[in-house]
């Protein structure tokens, strides 16, 4: 019984009363952005995050950090300022912005730098201006469909088609009402070089275009003036490696990620556009109403 | 003739004169005139004993057991006779405090066969705990293989198995959650309790639809002599038991065990501390010998539990549960005279009623309610033994999730299972005793079905016992939590979700005692358990407790070491348990993540190493006991930080797109828990009161060095909840006969 009582005493002793453990492991990573350098507009953007050792209510305060864009063959440099936003979810985010001119095919350099010289990087290329071309175009009885190819576009996200319409009630003799609609629609395609194509099928599309407008088919009349594709065109390592931009995967950090010493995404990119002017008897083809 | 004389059978229950307790584990031995042994045997959970193919002739049938006088009489076996001999035996009239040394005890930490343990309410005794009366769980605690989150959540793990994995029985009746909230408690008061076995794996065919274990609980009898009964107070619980005879004749008995707890009033105040639980169980239990050779029993127990598992913060809101059992049965056992066999019969409904909140929203709940029929016959036949029965099986299951799991569409469920299993044992040539059995069930809404072998080896020598043990194991219910840290409660039962496979187990343990002195005894099991298709949340960044299911494979691999000493006045049992769970998981994005196809972690209740030392010291003062546990430290998911996350799937206007905050996580389960260790003690004395009265008067100290045990251990906000701190207690229990 001592021997058992003396042994009980000096494992207490050595183990103490009270261990201290931290759920979180210091890292050296510093900050998290979200963004991207769009060289057809003046304003650029992006979501700072500082890596926090606690996951607390975010605060209106300033992050601290300073925010710099390198245009590295120039050295020009242009620092971003901070600003915080009130989200509808009741989360303060930092957003940083500036005025900054953004040249096409032009590498870059964003510095997050804390005031005790820790800081986050990334290196970008803008992508190079596009030069899309109408290289198909499928002129079928209720099957029209074409293709366009973006020439020099390292890759296209997030597609959009502007369909241009005009449209009246069956009978009425009125002018035609204008309007446009937007639809995520068409498919990406690769060719063998890497070019991407966009393929559009705008007679698959007149369902969705009539029940946008509250129109009916077989009833009222629809023109179709003009259709403007809007592709997104990434720079080259804006590639999630699924293939797909699928929010399960891609929230496991490093996943798709460019920061050196720390997390997120910064790319370069910028919406760009496509007219095309059907024939009519493409648009009549298509099922729509010739004016 | 002599073919004739071989199917002559000598059975009978054997019960306690004094009370009508039917005693279990009483051995039973046929001696010639000259006192050879003939045949032997020890009486089984109901206290029926059998003795077959006897040839003709006149014996002397003996019974044996600690605490009560030997019993004899003489008997003439005729040939092709089925005789029922019902033995009652007078207890031994020895002074109050006096030690009983047994030789052959079939109960005690040692006392370990191929996986299964039989505790009595002595053993259950032995170990300190916040009450005057013991309860089951404290016992269990100090078993090695036993692995307990804490004071807080009633939920076992037995050997790398999750709690939803451990079958639960009372008198034959499921009970689905029957560990208290406070974790010092269940629904069993060793007051109630005749004896458990419990099987920590390899279990026999008796049992199944449990991957991991079986506790198999069986309550004592009420008194048929003489009504009895008992009050007690301490800081955590109060009760009381009432028990005796309803007829005159001593064949009808009741029991009655209520307790409630009073943790508001008593353990709170004593550590100026809320203690948020609730909790409270009522049993009953009418017992009846229609007649010579049968005996039947009808029981209730209900079970209540509330408190809150997590406290909340001011970032996070609190995880209140809740939760309620009902289990009824009525069983019937009978000596047939025609046959030479024991056939049980039972009926038994049981329900659970589990429900968790978070904050004032997001509530989720679950409800499971099932019908258990079976019947099960031993047939005696010399040195073989045959079990076998059928059973059938009708469940519901309804469970509202909350978005818990996005990939499970849970709804109200009905389930049927049938099936009939066989398990022949044979006693062969150098001691060996081998159970080889066999179960096949079926459930023919889902159209699936299994067959389970079973094997049991067991070799017994005069100082040391050698047993092996396998099976296959199915679990068509199961059991659905989010277990990302060790302190998650909730459990919703549910079929195996569509598109999944069932889960499926298989056990090997081999074990070794021996008995190195006459004080001393040593127990070593070694096991492996391999599981397939478990259902665990998919890996996810973001800070959230709702997300997918996938399955996963499981493989444990571990080592029981038990060692006994008793002499004198003086006892002590120290456990170890080494043991090395690892899941291992396949999930579509692993190999983008992590560059591999597969993740292999420790779950959150890999506990490696595990060490209790329950010392015993009888005096005329008091009776001392202690118990120190020790308990590595749990893996828990670490993370390198937090930020947020963007989904930049093209023109994404960031000034717009909120966003989600994300955990940066560290390795899946790299991190570790600080260990856990713990040191109550206890002295407790009774006084003989004039009349029939005994006063019990317990003081005792929990967690006597007040060590701050982490409970839970939110990695969100780094808010950390210990465990129970430094508590005294005191306890008065008043009997009376």
């Amino acid at each position: 019984m001592t021997t058992l009582a003396v042994a009980v005493s000096t494992l207490v002793l050595a183990a103490g009363c009270e261990e201290n453990v931290s759920p979180v492991i210091p890292t050296e990573r510093v900050f998290t952005v979200w963004g991207f350098l769009d060289p057809t507009v003046a304003e650029q953007k992006a979501r700072v995050f500082r890596i926090e050792p606690v996951l607390e209510p975010t605060r209106p305060e300033p992050l601290g950090a300073t925010m710099s864009v390198t245009d590295v063959s120039s050295g020009s440099v242009t620092v971003w300022r901070d600003s915080v936003i009130l989200f509808p979810d009741g989360f303060y985010g930092h957003v940083y912005l500036a005025n900054q001119d953004v040249e096409f095919d032009r590498e870059y350099l964003v510095e997050l730098e804390t005031p005790q010289g820790l800081g986050s990087s990334a290196r970008v290329r803008t992508p190079p201006r596009t030069s899309p071309v109408l290289t198909e175009l499928q002129n079928v009885r209720f099957n029209v469909k074409f293709r366009v190819r973006w020439d020099n576009a390292p890759q296209l996200l997030d597609l959009k088609v502007r369909y241009h319409v005009a449209f009246r009630s069956r009978g009425s003799s009125g002018a035609f009402s204008s309007g446009a609609v937007t639809l995520r629609t068409g498919v990406i395609e690769t060719g063998p070089d890497g070019t991407p194509t966009v393929l559009i099928e705008p007679t698959s599309d007149l369902g969705d275009i009539l029940q946008m407008l509250n129109l009916q088919a077989g009833r009222d009349e629809m023109a179709l003036d003009s259709i403007t594709v809007l592709p997104f065109v990434g720079s080259e390592e804006w590639r999630s490696p699924t293939g797909d931009f699928d929010p399960e995967v891609l929230v496991q950090p490093g996943t798709l990620s460019n920061v050196d010493n720390g997390f997120g995404f910064f790319g370069s990119g910028f919406e760009d556009a496509y007219v095309v002017h059907l024939p009519e008897d493409a648009i009549e083809n298509a099922g729509f109403t010739v004016r | 003739m002599e073919v004739a004389a071989q199917v002559a059978i000598v059975r009978g229950t054997v019960t306690d004169a004094a009370s009508g307790e039917t005693l279990p584990g009483v051995n039973v031995v046929l001696l010639t005139g000259d006192g050879d042994l003939v045949k032997g045997a020890v009486t089984d959970e109901s206290g029926v004993y059998a003795l077959s193919r006897i040839a003709r002739g006149v014996y002397t049938l003996r019974a044996t057991f600690v605490g009560f006088d030997a019993w004899e009489q003489s008997i003439l076996i005729s040939s092709d006779e089925r005789t029922i001999v019902n033995i009652a035996m007078e207890t031994t009239q020895s002074e109050l405090g006096e030690v009983v040394v047994e030789g052959d005890r079939r109960d005690g930490i040692v006392k370990v066969t191929a996986g299964q343990t039989t505790v009595l309410p002595r053993d259950i005794d032995l170990v300190p705990s916040p009450d005057v009366s013991g309860d089951l769980v404290n016992y269990l605690t100090a078993m090695p293989g036993v692995v307990s989150v804490g004071d807080r959540g009633g939920q076992l793990f037995i050997r790398g198995g999750e709690p939803w994995q451990n079958l639960v029985l009372l008198d034959g009746m499921w009970v689905y959650q029957p560990f208290h909230v406070l974790g010092f408690f269940s629904a069993f008061p060793s007051d109630i309790i005749s004896s458990v076995d419990i099987y920590a794996g390899g279990f026999p065919s008796q049992f199944g639809g449990r991957l991991s274990s079986v506790m198999d609980v069986r309550s004592r009898n009420g008194n048929k002599r003489s009504f009895e009964g008992s009050a007690s107070i301490a800081p955590f619980i109060t009760g009381f038991t009432l028990e005796g005879p309803i007829d005159t004749n001593g064949r009808v008995s009741f029991l009655t065990s209520y307790r409630e707890s009073v943790i508001e009033q008593g353990a709170s105040r004593l550590v100026d501390d809320d203690l948020p639980y609730s909790f409270g169980d009522f049993y009953g239990k009418i017992h009846a010998l229609p007649s010579q050779n049968s005996q039947l029993s009808i029981s209730l127990l209900t079970t209540h539990d509330e408190g809150a598992v997590f406290e909340g913060t001011a970032a996070e809101p609190a995880e209140e549960v809740e939760w309620k059992n009902t289990a009824a049965g009525v069983r019937y056992t009978v000596l047939p005279n025609v046959l030479p066999a024991m056939a049980q019969f039972g009926i038994s409904v049981s329900k659970l009623e589990s429900d968790q909140s978070v904050g004032t929203s997001n509530a989720r709940s679950t409800e499971i309610q099932s019908v258990n029929s079976n019947a099960d016959i031993t047939y005696f036949n010399g040195d073989t033994t045959v079990r076998w029965g059928i059973f059938a099986r009708s469940l519901r299951a309804e469970s509202s999730l909350g978005g818990l799991f996005q990939n499970v569409e849970l709804r109200e469920e009905f389930l049927t299972e049938v099936g009939a299993y066989v398990e022949p044992e044979w006693e062969v040539r150098g001691g060996w005793d081998i159970r080889l059995g066999l179960r096949a069930h079926s459930f023919p809404s889902k159209s699936v079905s299994f067959l389970e072998p079973r094997l049991r080896l067991v070799r017994t020598g005069l100082v040391n016992e050698i047993s092996l043990a396998a099976g296959v194991y199915h679990q068509e219910i199961v059991g659905l939590l989010d277990r990302r840290d060790a302190a998650g409660v909730f459990t919703a039962w549910a079929a195996v979700p569509d598109g999944f496979s069932v889960p499926s187990s298989l056990h090997v343990i081999a074990g070794y005692q021996r008995t190195l002195s006459e004080a001393l005894e040593l127990g070593i099991e070694v096991y492996g358990k391999e599981l397939r298709n478990l259902f665990i949340p998919e890996w996810t960044a973001f800070p959230r407790f709702t997300t997918n299911l996938q399955e996963a494979d499981g493989e444990v691999i571990g080592g029981d070491f038990r060692l006994n000493y008793q002499k004198g006045p003086f006892g002590v049992f120290v456990t170890y348990g080494l043991s090395r769970t690892r899941y291992t998981a396949q999930q579509e994005s692993l190999p983008i993540w992590f560059g591999t196809d597969e993740l292999e972690f420790r779950p959150a209740h890999d506990r490696r190493h595990q060490i209790n030392v329950v010392s015993r010291l009888d005096t005329r003062l008091a009776n001392f006991s202690t118990r120190w546990q020790f308990g590595s430290g749990l893996p828990f998911n670490q993370a390198q930080g937090f930020d947020g996350f963007v989904l930049l799937d093209g023109n994404v206007d960031v000034t717009t797109a909120p966003g989600s905050r994300r955990v940066i996580f560290d390795e899946p389960f790299g991190g570790e828990l600080p260990t856990y260790h713990r040191l109550d003690v206890s002295a407790e004395r009774s006084v003989q009161l004039t009349g029939h009265g005994l006063l019990t008067l317990q003081a005792g100290v929990i967690n006597i060095y007040d060590r701050s045990n982490l409970f839970f251990l939110d990695v969100f906000t780094q808010n950390r909840v210990d465990q129970i701190p430094i508590i005294p207690n005191f306890g008065l229990k008043l009997e009376f006969q």
